[in-house]
């Protein structure tokens, strides 16, 4: 690159060679005639230049006096200058390339670099610029140019040499460009392409069986821990949470966000969190209101409706980009009284900590960097950032690189695989249209805690089988105190799960009861302690334990400090050796202990770091979510009848254009050889 | 307006779009001409309203709220901010005069200043420092952690020499000739192909962006009237 540069090294000749030669001046020159001078610093107080004040008024305006001054003594330091000056490289000491293009501008001494209009020389020997073809037509034709606007255009015409090219007289008057009258075969590649590609995409809407690839799978990769924890942290918000959602897109993006904007509303909403919607971009307020909109309509059979600054609350744009997001890390208090219609939104909350989450849905990278610049590092609020496929390659980096940031939520396939998860947990509910469903979570219970006693009965094996330890447990014995109050009622579930498909492991242990001893830890301290990734206090929290947990010991440190034990599913974690006492246990009593406990150890939060949602509400995050929706049906009435569909015209339009690409390059390219090899008279 | 008759307007507005397919030929290049007219038209007049409404009238509310104690300090400063948002908003209407357009670049270097200096700090808070977190923190356990070790270098080499790929200071040799280090040359030349494949990962992605949205455009046509 720094060779495609080599215009700066000319010599800066004196006048009477430029008065030979006028297009060997320099090109920083060309650019920048009223800043650089000649490289002698008498030259900038020459008569000529005193005698031109227009040219400064014209591009300043009135300055005071100093200014001038000031630009007076800058073309004597000026670097530019400096590089002026120095001598012209030899050709020999260019690379191969550098000297075939040398060799070709030779070839064609009245190229358009020896014209005395070029504004950039010799840059037309590095960036070999496309003939260009003068015809009325294009997407701005029937428009009429003014007379600036013909300059600007003849002047970019001679930047990159379009003129000499065309051969083409400059016009001298207005000039009205006109449409062609017929259709002309030049356009017809780009025609058939495009009809192939949109024969390749519309397929799959016709008929499933245009179908190619694999569908995105139905949980996230176990590598994209970001995207994980994003969707926990969704799912883990309740009642009492309020959550920023930044609309950083417009219209012209919808096909690719608004199903992700969607199914994030949705989530937010069936948790019975609030959405507070921002963004910085005005035309993105009132695209979100038709995301809302859209919502309602498909909830509105389960008699579902939202009202604004009750259900969800549109805030008013954030003007001046940069600055109008710092003004919200700043003056959240005062942004946040008015909607998007000037009216009082009446939320009490004073900063952005008082949040529980943020999301930020952006079309472009420069909106997830904004966030990332000006509002995340304010707040101690987690910001999860959501993208479209062609901000993700600028994106990731802030995600990767803080912590405070989680995502990237990416795609129509991320979309996708949310879904589905999604649908996995609320799998259980079915859309009642007309059923207003004020705590589906109290009708849930019961169900779920008399299946495993049926199922235990029934068992007829072991007659001495304990009684199933299902009915023991209750929500409220669950160590989840410092949890979200929608948290109990999905451990129960998974302790009853458990519970219900262990009977016969529960029984089995005891018939054929072993004397073998492991070595257990009991966690003896008082209140929840931490369960660490690593042997050390800066290492990930996984979980937390409360008195009176057991785990079996798999090891330790060297100097005993730390204990290597297994949490639930067999994940080995780390816990501070003070915090507990280690002995021996027969294992038929550690399994029947670890029964017995089941639901505390079940209920054992893992993360895959602490986590704080909301400066006043410390909170830790399940990897297992607790599913526990206020309104399911806003998630379940969700439309997902042209997913797949959508998903293979995808994958098909993918091929479709790679094909295209292709095939149009191989054609350009023989065609290209045919007219080289028939020579520049067609012979 | 009913949901079909706005469903009826974005396929037809669609359809006007999807005409630029066609050509240039005289009435298809209106129709799509005059949709982008219609879309540009309305984000104008509708970023005027949301302005007015989101902007402009909450300062005005602050003022009137209070407006019966001017004395309060609170209200003293509403009325300020206010005033001297209006006040360098109607200098900025000076730029066509000639000899008062200096009065308009003053304003105009205050918000560039301003603007500046508050992207320079969130860069360097935001983005800087994150991203030296990134390339210079090294796993405690390497063996166990191969793979980000892997990516800290490359990231840490990707930026370097991406940096140094945008470097154009030469070195006066003893012949009074401008030349370069074979060593740059190297570390440039790893720069190029850092920069190439971000430039190529970036038009892959956009590609797939735009095949995206053309996919959900048509899809919706597809399903117009079913």
């Amino acid at each position: 690159m720094t060779d495609d540069f080599s215009w700066l090294d000319y010599e800066d000749e004196d006048t009477a060679a430029d008065a030979k030669r006028p297009s060997r001046l320099s090109g920083l020159r060309r650019l920048a005639p009223g800043f650089l001078r000649r490289g002698d610093s008498s030259a900038a107080e020459s008569p000529a230049d005193e005698a031109s004040p227009g040219r400064l008024r014209r591009m300043f305006g009135a300055l005071p006096a100093f200014i001038g001054r000031f630009r007076r003594a800058r073309s004597e330091v000026s670097a530019a200058d400096l590089a002026l000056q120095r001598g012209e490289r030899p050709i020999e000491d260019l690379d191969d390339r550098l000297q075939a293009l040398r060799q070709r501008s030779s070839a064609h001494p009245d190229s358009a670099a020896e014209s005395t209009g070029q504004a950039l020389y010799d840059v037309d020997d590095v960036l070999v610029t496309p003939e260009i073809i003068h015809r009325p037509g294009g997407v701005i034709s029937a428009v009429a140019l003014s007379k600036a606007q013909q300059e600007q255009v003849a002047l970019l015409r001679d930047m990159v040499g379009g003129s000499a090219q065309t051969g083409e007289a400059e016009p001298s008057s207005r000039r009205i460009f006109r449409p062609r009258s017929g259709f002309s075969l030049d356009a017809a590649p780009q025609l058939i392409g495009s009809m192939l590609l949109l024969l390749a995409i519309a397929l799959p809407f016709v008929s499933s069986d245009f179908r190619e690839g694999e569908l995105p799978p139905s949980e996230f990769h176990e590598d994209r821990h970001g995207v994980s924890t994003a969707y926990s942290l969704l799912d883990n918000l309740s009642r009492d949470d309020f959550v920023l959602v930044a609309f950083e897109y417009g219209p012209t993006a919808a096909g690719e966000l608004d199903p992700m904007a969607d199914i994030i509303l949705r989530h937010i909403m069936a948790q019975g969190s609030t959405p507070i919607i921002v963004s910085s971009n005005p035309i993105a307020v009132s695209h979100a209101r038709n995301v809302i909109a859209k919502i309602e309509r498909s909830v509105a059979p389960a008699a579902i409706s939202f009202e604004e600054s009750r259900d969800y609350y549109l805030l008013r744009y954030l003007s001046g980009g940069a600055l109008g997001l710092r003004d919200l890390s700043e003056n959240f208090d005062s942004i946040i009284r008015f909607s998007s219609t000037g009216k009082a939104t009446g939320l009490g909350l004073t900063s952005l900590n008082d949040l529980t989450l943020m999301v930020v849905i952006a079309e472009r990278a420069d909106a997830i960097r904004n966030w990332a610049e000006q509002v995340a590092p304010e707040t101690e609020t987690k910001l999860i950032a959501a993208t479209g496929y062609a901000a993700q390659p600028l994106s990731q980096p802030y995600v990767d690189g803080s912590d405070e940031i989680i995502g990237l939520i990416v795609g129509i396939r991320d979309v996708y695989t949310y879904g589905e998860k999604l649908g996995a947990i609320y799998a259980d509910y079915t859309p009642d249209p007309g059923r207003v469903v004020e705590q589906p979570t109290a009708t849930r219970t019961p169900t779920a805690t008399a299946t495993p006693t049926e199922t235990a009965t029934e068992t007829p094996a072991p007659t001495e089988t304990p009684t199933p330890t299902a009915t023991e447990i209750e929500p409220e014995a669950l160590p989840l105190g410092a949890g979200p109050a929608t948290a109990a009622p999905a451990t129960v579930e998974a302790t009853l799960t458990a519970t219900a498909t262990a009977p016969p492991a529960a029984v089995v242990p005891s018939a054929t009861a072993t004397t073998a001893l492991i070595e257990v830890i009991e966690v003896t301290a008082g209140g929840l302690v931490n369960i660490r990734r690593e042997p050390n206090t800066t290492s990930d929290i996984l979980g937390v334990a409360e008195a009176g947990d057991v785990f079996e010991v798999i090891g330790g440190t060297d100097d005993g400090s730390w204990i290597n034990f297994l949490m639930a599913d067999d994940i080995a974690a780390w816990i501070a050796e003070f915090l507990v006492d280690q002995y021996q246990m027969p294992l038929d009593e550690f399994r029947a202990v670890e029964s017995a406990s089941v639901g505390s150890a079940q209920s054992v939060l893992r993360v895959e770091f602490p986590l704080r949602l909301g400066k006043n509400r410390p909170r830790l995050y399940q990897v297992d979510p607790p599913g526990s929706p206020e309104r399911p049906e806003i998630v379940l009435l969700r439309d997902r009848r042209h997913e797949i569909a959508q998903l293979d015209a995808m994958t098909l339009g993918a091929i479709a254009a790679i094909l295209i690409i292709v095939t149009g390059n191989v054609f350009y390219a023989m065609r290209g050889l045919l007219q080289r090899r028939r020579g520049p008279d067609g012979q | 307006m009913s949901e079909s008759a706005i469903t009826l307007i974005s396929f037809v507005a669609t359809l006007m779009v999807f005409s630029y397919l066609l050509g240039d030929l005289p009435l298809v290049s209106s129709l799509y001409r005059t949709a982008v007219y219609i879309f540009i038209g309305m984000s104008a007049a509708f970023t005027l309203v949301a302005t007015y409404e989101g902007v402009i009238l909450p300062y005005l509310a602050d003022i009137q709220d209070a407006n019966t104690s001017w004395t309060a300090l609170g209200n003293q400063a509403d009325v300020t901010i206010f005033v001297t948002a209006l006040l360098f908003g109607l200098l900025l209407l000076l730029k066509p005069i000639a000899s008062l357009s200096w009065l308009t670049n003053s304003i105009l270097a205050v918000l560039i200043v301003v603007g500046a200096a508050t992207a320079v700090v969130g860069a360097l808070t935001g983005t800087l420092f994150p991203l030296l977190h990134a390339i210079t923190v090294v796993p405690e356990d390497i063996t166990a952690d191969f793979t980000a070790l892997v990516n800290t270098v490359l990231i840490f080499l990707g930026t370097m020499s991406g940096l140094f790929y945008f470097q154009f200071q030469l070195r006066q040799g003893d012949d009074d000739s401008a030349g370069r280090s074979r060593v740059g040359y190297a570390v440039r030349s790893l720069g190029k192909i850092f920069v190439v494949t971000t430039l190529g990962a970036i038009y892959a992605t956009t590609m797939l962006s735009m095949l995206t949205i053309f996919v959900e455009r048509v899809g919706f046509l597809m399903r117009f009237g079913v």
